[in-house]
């Protein structure tokens, strides 16, 4: 170290000064003005969040993972472009079910082939359903109960035999493959639900490769229920779908390329790759969308407003999803739960119970201000529902009787509770909301503030709770109310009313609610073959929810997608993973 | 000393800064008045529901935030905030530290290496997880985050008094104490403490700032206070989103991220600027020159 | 994060001064404990240093060994909190899908969640021995190989950003003290203090929304952009470290090598700007002290020119308490600056311990404080020694005793 030092000082800020000189022109950002520009012709850039959970189809049940399956994989037929119960074929092109409805044939395609290069024939499907089913990783959890319930009418494959397996699914005249139902099920209901990334179709030899299920039944059950760590094509996959794995990064960052072997022909895939990046933030994505390095973000839906009018980007709105969020009274609370403050009704608290009286759900749900909620929370895209059933389902019913605001019936349900000890001594308890998320907040703070407004003396206070934890307490029936949505896996009423209103079924279960007659209708139901008895099992059913009041039914979103101006020929179809939705059909082009 | 220190501008800023805020942290009731009816004063009103910020008007000086929270309530009540954290993280962590250090390098021995070796654990701690893990099971409060941070910081302190006392312990005069029969609390207590002081001072007032930077950052990172409390770092988190206005206007919501961060910003200036001066007047060495 | 530092810093600071001073203000001589006080710096009476390759030998060997009670001590205390979480909510980690609801019981049982703390201790520990970290739900591979793939994002922001806050802090250091209480002194202090009050997200989120918002798409986050990452993925490219500048220039690949700089620049702005300012005090500081010896008065009696002195004798002496702080500085960011990482969407190491925290991801936690714990020892260690090396008056501090 000598005099040359500070000399060495300054050289070096000059250095890299002269360097980020350099790089900024050499990077062309644009500067401001209107319009986004146009970058990575051929590829189609998403900026979401989450994170791909795993590419194993029989693992897979979130959102993220599910989207890249679908562009990956094919199943024996998907849904017919916007619609949610008319099918198109992709692995098969031809299918017939047997009069009796227990027994699906489906003819296998010819000229598949996967990325590989490899054919796909009835071999490769049979395996592929075998496999799901053997694998079916059942303590987490995964979606190939849908598979098991149509089929052999169990849940999981905790007690199900090689010989039930083998027999579900089999090759019959070496290009068809026939699914045996152990009693009649609907075909539509099973259709849709082969349309799912649990009904991939994976390349039989590739995987066996891989160290996958081997098609012997001598010991099938080491492949059985797996944990996460051992499972094989956690991170692979082969499937003869547009795009094939490229690179996944986690947790940032999966990459798709095209498939030169696509049946439907190389030149009909309208993108070389698909890049999907996971970045929690807002800003950043909000910002790639702009500097069109994206093509799509994900925008929640308190910043909607900042990307409306904005030149070069593409709003979509007024998407009915398929989805729907609700609040649900706890009728047996447990009773040591630090959210009923004193358990008794004697103005410090509630009873465990508290719920069971109709007229506190009644007046609750009076109490519920919609108009506010869809206003402020929402920006006023939603749609209030009545019951589980929601638009775009089959038999839904949009005359079905809902609640409104209204404090003077609200004020006389309440009154009427509890032969009047509600309203005299009060109470208190404590609703809970997940972190972070606002509209379920203001939900809480809507309903809190009016019902101190219809008697000052029901006091609700409003808590924050990590989202583990209150799911854990849903678990534990600790919260008086909670608040939850739920996502369909295929886009059939059942699988709606069974989670609400079914004395087994995920809400309900924990809700203590318990109705035979509904459980009879739901079960008929779920089976049923007949349209007619369908439609008034599910109308009835939309009934009783109102009558019975078992929640507060919130709203049906209206979503809204953002995308640039470059990418053309998006269709919503709300039982399709993720934003993107088609993209084989989409293209991107300038302009 | 009062002397030395208006005598440097820079120190004088920082006692002016300082002071400021206490006044402001004082009359906040007076300044920033609860809407009658509203049983915690921590929580900032909302008026409304709606999700984007609104501009600086007549009736919220400083705009809203997300969720209609007003800024000006936040910030102002957002002092009492902050020197809540600040003081009481600073006071347990001192006394903590005082109490093991100077049994540490009073009694050496096992007593030393036990409670060095515990702080070689602290010290390695991440304190991100540690933060995270006890705002996790003690829920999101400014409570959590004062055990966290009081948790992480203790050790320095520690270590220093211990170091203090190791050096102070060999002086004559305690010697001399020691040997007219003064038992070790006094010695400690009436000798030896009160010449390490300076040393912690500096380091306490500078890292006042730090923990108020922590006690925001984690506030930002969603583990700090609950959502809609009066806290800088967490009025910081609602503007997050909002960073980036609309094409054309970039800075349109600029109120929601400058304001609780400017605050940030001179309430840690304040104390960094003292501490930086108690440096200068204290450090016997440099003073020397 | 900085308390440890600081504490550290002052030790050195103390015994720099307390070595080479052994003559009090009074002229009295005073009585030196060993240099450098506390933890993990010195051992109690016995263990210090004792001179010689086979003491040094002996001494790593001691150092080392430290370790396991350090790293037993963290995971320990780490995994008693996440024990206060009951069973039921360690296990909803393991839902993507609210029917799994229904499924908790299997995976508590599965995943031995409801064994007690000890024997849940033992098994992961036992399982650590055995190279097996775990699985991570966060990053859906096993936590060692998270820790892996996430150690390079973060590794390449420390090493552009350590130097340039050690070069910078250094330069106007140096020159605030040989100017002191000079218009440039008061300017540097000021910025510097203002540099460490800022709040880095804020810093951060305010830098994006000039040099990516108002200057549509200058400086983006991420690492690399698309094009840039295409090349990086593809075959002819091949991945040496997985630092990208380091691999683009092994693969002799400019346009990935100005593509990364190009994504470093905010971050490592961001991270500089706040601790810069420790740097420059610190250096100040020390090289006023240095400045103020009695070889420095030495040197100026013998008419050698001013900046010599500075340069060549004062700064030398004062470069060591900075080049043990930049030993803490380094470790500090290699396990993670989390809210760069995450403003910047740099998925290292801090933005794996963030989302592993807040996800209740125990194993991901666990593994993520075994690997910062670790790195803190080492680096103590690798500081001590190099201070041992640098300093040859510690040995004399030792001596007068």
């Amino acid at each position: 170290m000598s005099n040359k030092f500070p000399k060495m000082g300054w050289i070096i800020m000059v250095a890299l000064l002269s360097l980020s000189l350099a790089i900024l022109p050499a990077c062309g950002g644009g500067g401001g003005g209107g319009g986004i520009p146009y970058k990575n012709a051929g590829i189609f850039v998403q900026q979401t969040i989450g994170g791909v959970d795993s590419l194993d189809p029989a693992w897979a049940y979130d959102t993220a993972s599910g989207e890249q399956l679908y562009y990956i994989y094919e199943g024996l037929v998907g849904y017919d472009g916007t619609s949610t119960d008319t099918f198109v074929g992709l692995v098969a092109d031809s299918w017939s079910a047997a009069p009796n409805s227990s027994q699906i044939t489906f003819h296998i395609r010819p000229g598949v082939k996967f990325s590989n290069g490899d054919n796909l024939t009835a071999e490769d499907v049979e395996y592929s359903f075998e496999r799901h089913l053997v694998t079916d990783p059942y303590d987490g959890g995964g979606p190939v109960w849908m598979l098991y319930y149509p089929l052999l009418d169990v849940y999981d494959s905790s007690e199900v035999t090689a010989e039930q397996i083998e027999n579900a699914v089999e090759v019959v005249n070496s290009t068809y493959v026939r699914f045996n139902f152990v009693r009649a099920f609907p075909m539509t209901t099973f259709l849709q639900i082969l349309c799912g990334s649990w009904g991939s179709v994976i390349d039989k030899d590739w995987a066996i490769l891989q160290g996958d299920w081997d098609d012997t039944w001598g010991n099938w059950t080491n492949w059985n229920n797996p944990a996460h760590e051992d499972l094989i094509l956690n991170d692979k996959a082969m499937g003869s779908g547009p795009w094939a794995l490229d690179v996944w990064t986690p947790p940032g960052e999966i990459k798709l390329v095209r498939n030169t072997n696509y049946w439907k022909g190389n030149a009909t895939i309208p993108f070389d790759r698909i890049i999907t990046k996971f970045v929690q933030e807002w800003a950043s994505r909000k910002l790639a969308l702009l500097a069109g390095d994206a093509d799509l973000v994900y925008c929640p839906r308190t910043n909607m407003n900042e990307l409306l009018n904005v030149t070069g980007v593409n709003a979509i709105s007024s998407l009915p999803e398929l989805t729907i969020d609700s609040f649900f009274f706890n009728m047996a609370i447990v009773s040591n739960s630090t959210y009923i403050g004193s358990g008794a009704l004697d103005g410090n608290g509630i009873p465990p119970n508290f719920f069971t009286d109709i007229n506190v759900r009644k007046g609750f749900s009076y109490a519920f201000n919609w108009a506010t909620y869809i206003a402020d929370a929402m920006q006023g895209e939603a749609a209030q529902r009545g019951s589980p059933i929601v638009s775009g389902l089959p038999y839904f019913n949009a005359s079905s009787p809902m609640y409104s605001f209204c404090s003077t019936l609200a004020t006389s349900y309440l009154q009427a509770a509890w032969n009047g000890t509600l309203w005299t001594n009060g109470c208190k308890f404590t609703l809970i909301y997940n972190t972070g998320n606002l509209v379920r907040k203001t939900a809480c703070e809507i309903l809190a503030n009016n019902l101190f407004a219809i008697n000052p003396k029901i006091q609700v206070s409003v808590l924050a709770k990590a989202w583990t934890s209150t799911l854990a307490m849903i678990r534990t029936r600790t919260m008086p109310m909670f608040q939850i949505g739920w996502l369909p896996d295929y886009a059939d009423p059942d699988n709606f009313v069974y989670p609400f209103m079914h004395s087994t079924g995920t809400f309900a279960k924990y809700q203590s609610y318990n109705s035979t007659l509904v459980d009879s209708l739901i079960e008929e139901g779920a089976v049923s073959i007949n349209a007619t008895r369908r439609a008034e099992i599910y109308g009835e059913l939309q009934q009783i929810y109102y009558t019975d009041a078992p929640g507060i039914m919130l709203v049906q979103p209206l979503g809204r997608r953002f995308f640039t101006t470059y990418i053309h020929g998006f269709e919503f179809n709300p039982t399709t993973c993720g934003q993107a939705g088609s993209l084989y059909y989409m293209t991107k082009s300038n302009p | 000393m009062v002397r030395q220190i208006a005598k440097n501008p820079l120190s004088l800023a920082g006692v002016t800064i300082i002071a400021i805020f206490i006044i402001v942290a004082i009359f906040a009731p007076l300044i920033a008045p609860t809407p009658a009816g509203q049983m915690n004063p921590y929580m900032i009103p909302r008026d409304g529901y709606y999700a984007e910020p609104q501009s600086p008007n007549a009736e919220h000086i400083f705009g809203t935030t997300q969720g209609q929270y007003d800024i000006f309530y936040g910030v102002i009540w957002g002092c009492r905030s902050a020197f809540r954290v600040a003081l009481v993280v600073m006071g347990i962590t001192i006394l903590v530290g005082i109490v093991l250090g100077s049994l540490a390098g009073y009694f050496g021995g096992v007593l030393d290496e036990v409670i060095m070796r515990i702080t070689d654990i602290f010290l390695a701690f991440p304190w991100l997880i540690l933060a995270m893990a006890i705002t996790a099971v003690l829920g999101q409060s400014l409570r959590s985050v004062m055990i966290a941070l009081v948790i992480v910081w203790w050790p320095a302190y520690a270590r220093l008094i211990r170091g203090d006392i190791l050096q102070l312990r060999e002086e004559d005069y305690v010697e001399a104490a020691r040997g007219l029969g003064a038992s070790s609390l006094r010695v400690i207590v009436r000798h030896v403490l009160p010449n390490s002081i300076y040393p912690m001072l500096i380091m306490a007032s500078l890292d006042i700032g730090a923990v108020v930077l922590s006690a925001a950052a984690l506030s930002f990172l969603g583990l700090g206070a609950p959502e809609g409390y009066a806290d800088w770092g967490q009025m910081t988190e609602f503007a997050r989103n909002w960073i980036v206005g609309p094409p054309g206007e970039p800075f349109k919501y600029w109120y929601a991220v400058f304001v609780p961060g400017v605050f940030i910003l001179f309430f840690v200036l304040g104390w960094n600027l003292l501490g930086d001066a108690f440096r200068d007047i204290f450090d016997p060495r440099l003073a020397r020159r | 994060m900085w308390s440890g530092w600081q504490s550290v810093l002052h030790d050195q600071v103390e015994s720099v001064a307390g070595a080479s001073l052994d003559i009090a203000s009074d002229g009295r001589k005073v009585k030196r404990p060993p240099p450098a006080s506390g933890g993990l710096l010195t051992f109690s009476k016995g263990l210090w240093y004792k001179g010689g390759a086979l003491g040094l030998r002996a001494y790593i060997v001691r150092r080392v060994l430290l370790l396991i009670p350090v790293l037993v001590g963290v995971t320990l205390f780490i995994f008693g909190i996440t024990m206060l979480f009951s069973p039921l909510e360690r296990a909803t980690l393991y839902v993507t899908n609210i029917r799994q609801l229904d499924n908790l019981p299997a995976v508590i049982e599965k995943y031995g969640l409801d064994r007690p703390f000890v024997i849940q201790y033992g098994t992961w520990l036992g399982q650590v021995l055995r190279g097996n970290l775990g699985w991570s739900q966060v990053i859906s591979m096993r936590v060692g190989e998270a820790l892996i793939r996430s150690i390079p994002a973060t590794l390449e922001l420390a090493i552009f950003a350590v130097p340039i806050i050690i070069l910078t802090g250094i330069f106007f250091g140096t020159r605030a003290a040989a100017h002191k209480d000079k218009p440039f002194d008061h300017a540097t202090r000021v910025v510097a203090i203002m540099g460490w009050s800022l709040p880095s997200f804020w810093l951060g989120l305010i830098l994006l929304m000039i040099f990516y918002g108002y200057f549509r798409g200058l400086l983006p986050p991420g690492r690399l952009s698309i094009t840039a990452g295409i090349l990086v993925d593809s075959a002819g490219f091949i991945r040496y470290t997985h630092l990208n500048t380091i691999d683009a220039i092994l693969n002799l690949n400019g346009t990935v090598l100005l593509d990364a700089l190009r994504h470093l620049i905010l971050p490592v702005a961001t991270i500089s700007v706040i601790n810069v300012a420790f740097i420059m005090r610190l250096m100040r500081s020390s090289m006023l002290e240095s400045l103020g010896k009695g070889y420095i008065l030495t040197a100026r009696a013998k008419g050698l020119a001013e900046r010599v002195v500075v340069n060549k004798h004062a700064r030398r002496n004062a470069l060591i308490p900075v080049i043990t702080v930049s030993g803490y500085l380094f470790a500090g960011l290699a396990s993670g600056a989390v809210i760069t990482e995450s403003i910047f969407s740099f998925q290292g190491i801090g933005w794996f311990a963030w989302q592993a925290a807040v996800r209740l991801d125990i194993a991901s936690v666990l593994g993520f404080a075994l690997f910062s714990a670790f790195l803190f020892v080492i680096i103590n260690l690798i500081v001590d020694i190099l201070y041992t090396r640098v300093d040859p008056r510690v040995r004399l501090g030792q001596g007068v005793q």
